[in-house]
């Protein structure tokens, strides 16, 4: 048997590493290869399997001795059928072998070692037991050459199980992460709606309280009556927002009843520079809105309705049944909403207790034609079981 | 005998006007009352006609803002804020002694700022119009925008920071989704957009911003780009554009 030359080498050596890189990088590419082309997992699997057994067990293919043996003995064309041969044989029986360990849910309880050292085990094993006798073959039953098929079968195996236990460990580590990661997330969303729940906890907006009380100062001077009336009406207000019954929803008639409120003591605070008109379907009455949705709404539009300045400030609430379910309009006399329109502390508690009660279930729409209104939609409404 | 200063009170309540009024009677050798108003524009016209030693300002009036008042006026009087706010909120009042009275107004609190004006003949050094507008910043911090006003039609809808997924652009409108899985359009220019959007909204292609808030996953992909699963309805996957890369990565901390 003739030594190879130089050159041979040189080239064996480039092949050997190539087929490695390849090999490699295949391995780490396992799970997505063929994805697109083959439908049938087990398939697809094993075909990727046999492409990368393919690689390494040629990229380890001097180191088994036989390399030249068996291009002397059977000639090019004999040796690639056997090596393909051997390839796909191993991959049937390896591979799947090792799939079921690394995949047995029962087996998969064990420690991450102890999984990943069974899989190597069982890869080291099966590939013993396939090659030890192909190599028994090929040198007719020489003992001296076994070394060979046990170095080689120990080699490749190994490698690949500890390849594929790296990748795994990887793997588990990055979704470690992802679940840490995943964790502050949701406690993140959780504070979140714990902040949105507060919202439902609404309260009369201390300004307002303020500037009444203020007003109050003075009528409790120069007008005894509409002071004793407005302290009434602000003490109905304040009831209504502590919320003894801790509950999130009200009926419309409450909800409409408080808006009257709320507006009785704006009349007085403005005396006479306001007027309002309320209209309500009365089927509506005894159904269930998240607490303290109507009164920022209008108190918006008092807001607008102000900056008009010189004429009498006009608000009206109408709430109607529509085609999309009924409709809450609270109309104002004030300037356009502006296109850059910016919600204000009010507003944004109405989306607030409607995203989380009312969630899907409403829109609202701010239009300046034919009328300046602001309408609320609730598509699907809750009855008021408790109150027949 | 001290100098009598003469008054006018600004306020959009006239029972707030008629307290203060009456307030003031009591130190009617100091001040005299000679004017009021109930909104902004009006204050405006009677200060600059009657030129007052001192105004009693309402901050929060629907027309105008004491604040924007005060910007509007060539001549600055003394001025002496009235105001709802909060006590947290009147600490910027404060620092840069700027004078106020908490509403409902204590005549206790009142007598001080008088006598502050018999001591000293005025109140704080003129305006101090940078201090004034670090109060006005401060006053305002909750006021930040939380919905994106889009117009259609005749409608304006408001659609809230924390409900947008992404927007797209293509051709010359932008597509505004949200997590529920509409699509809102607007012809405003995907990078007008970006100027009035909050930090969490982050430019990650050419046509996409996406909400940060609303990452689900997020993966390497070939090419130096991202692929992004949003956490919406569809679970939307978006690829970050490769010009992208640095500023994705430095933004990310990958």
């Amino acid at each position: 048997m003739r030594e190879p030359t130089l050159l041979e080498y040189i080239i064996l050596i480039t092949v050997c590493l190539l087929t490695a890189f390849a090999g490699l990088y295949l391995l780490t590419q396992f799970n997505r290869l063929f994805r697109g082309s083959i439908k049938n997992e087990l398939l697809r699997k094993n075909l990727a399997a046999w492409v990368v057994i393919f690689c390494f067990s040629t990229a380890l293919l001097p180191m088994s001795g036989g390399f030249f043996y068996m291009l002397a003995r059977f000639g090019w064309f004999h040796s690639i059928i056997g090596h393909i041969a051997s390839t796909t044989i191993t991959t049937i029986v390896v591979y799947n072998l090792a799939r079921v360990i690394a995949e047995s849910p029962s087996l998969r309880k064990l420690s991450f070692i102890k999984h990943k050292s069974l899989v190597i085990l069982s890869l080291i094993i099966s590939t013993l037991a396939i090659n030890i006798p192909f190599f028994y073959y090929l040198y007719d039953g020489k003992m001296q050459y076994l070394k060979y098929a046990i170095i080689n079968s120990i080699y490749l195996a190994g490698a690949t199980g500890l390849v594929y236990a790296v990748i795994s460990y990887l793997e588990v580590e990055r979704k470690r992460k992802f679940d840490a990661k995943e964790l502050e997330l949701s406690r993140m969303r959780e504070s979140k709606a714990k902040a949105e729940l507060d919202a439902l906890q609404s309260k009369v907006n201390p300004h307002f309280l303020y500037n009444a009380l203020n007003s109050i100062a003075d009528l409790s001077i120069t007008d005894g009556k509409k002071g004793r009336k407005m302290t009434i009406a602000l003490a109905d207000l304040f009831r209504y927002s502590i919320n003894y019954s801790n509950s999130n929803y009200s009926t419309i008639r409450d909800e409409v009843e408080m808006t009257e409120v709320y507006l009785q003591i704006e009349k007085i605070r403005f005396e006479d520079q306001l007027n309002y008109a309320v209209d309500v379907e009365e089927d509506f009455n005894h159904y269930l809105v998240p607490r303290f949705l109507l009164q920022p709404l209008v108190e918006n539009a008092v807001k607008h309705g102000m900056k008009a300045t010189g004429r009498m400030t006009e608000i009206k609430l109408n709430i109607r049944g529509s085609d999309k379910g009924v409709v809450f309009e609270i109309l104002d006399n004030g300037p356009d909403f502006p296109d850059e329109l910016n919600p204000g502390y009010g507003v944004k508690s109405v989306y607030d207790k409607l995203d989380l009660l009312f969630p899907d279930n409403y829109e609202i729409h701010f239009s300046n034609q034919p009328q300046k209104k602001v309408s609320l939609f609730i598509h699907k409404l809750m009855k008021d079981e408790s109150a027949v | 005998m001290s100098q009598q200063y003469k008054a006018i009170i600004i306020d959009d309540e006239p029972a707030a006007r008629r307290l203060l009024k009456s307030l003031l009677l009591e130190h009617a050798d100091v001040i005299e009352v000679i004017g009021e108003a109930g909104n902004g524009k009006d204050a405006i016209a009677r200060i600059e006609e009657m030129i007052p030693d001192v105004i009693f300002l309402d901050i929060q009036m629907p027309d105008l803002t004491g604040f924007e008042v005060i910007e509007r006026l060539k001549q600055k009087p003394n001025i002496i804020f009235t105001t709802a706010y909060e006590q947290y909120a009147i600490k910027a009042f404060e620092t840069f002694s700027i004078d106020y009275l908490l509403k409902p107004i204590k005549e206790e609190r009142l007598e001080q700022s008088i006598d502050k004006l018999k001591k000293f003949g005025r109140l704080t050094r003129s305006v101090d119009l940078s201090g004034l507008q670090e109060v006005i910043r401060q006053l305002q911090v909750p006021q930040k925008a939380a919905a994106l006003p889009i117009k259609t039609g005749d409608r304006i809808n408001l659609i809230r920071f924390e409900n947008i997924s992404f927007l797209e652009s293509s051709d010359k409108y932008v597509y505004i989704n949200t997590i529920d899985g509409q699509k809102h359009l607007t012809d405003q220019s995907l990078t007008a957009l970006e100027e009035k959007l909050p930090g969490i909204f982050y430019r990650i292609q050419k046509s996409y911003i996406i909400n940060k808030d609303r990452i689900k996953e997020m993966h390497r992909h070939f090419n130096s780009r991202y692929l992004f699963t949003m956490d919406d309805k569809a679970n939307t996957r978006l690829t970050s554009g490769r010009t992208y890369h640095d500023s994705i990565k430095a933004e990310f901390g990958l």
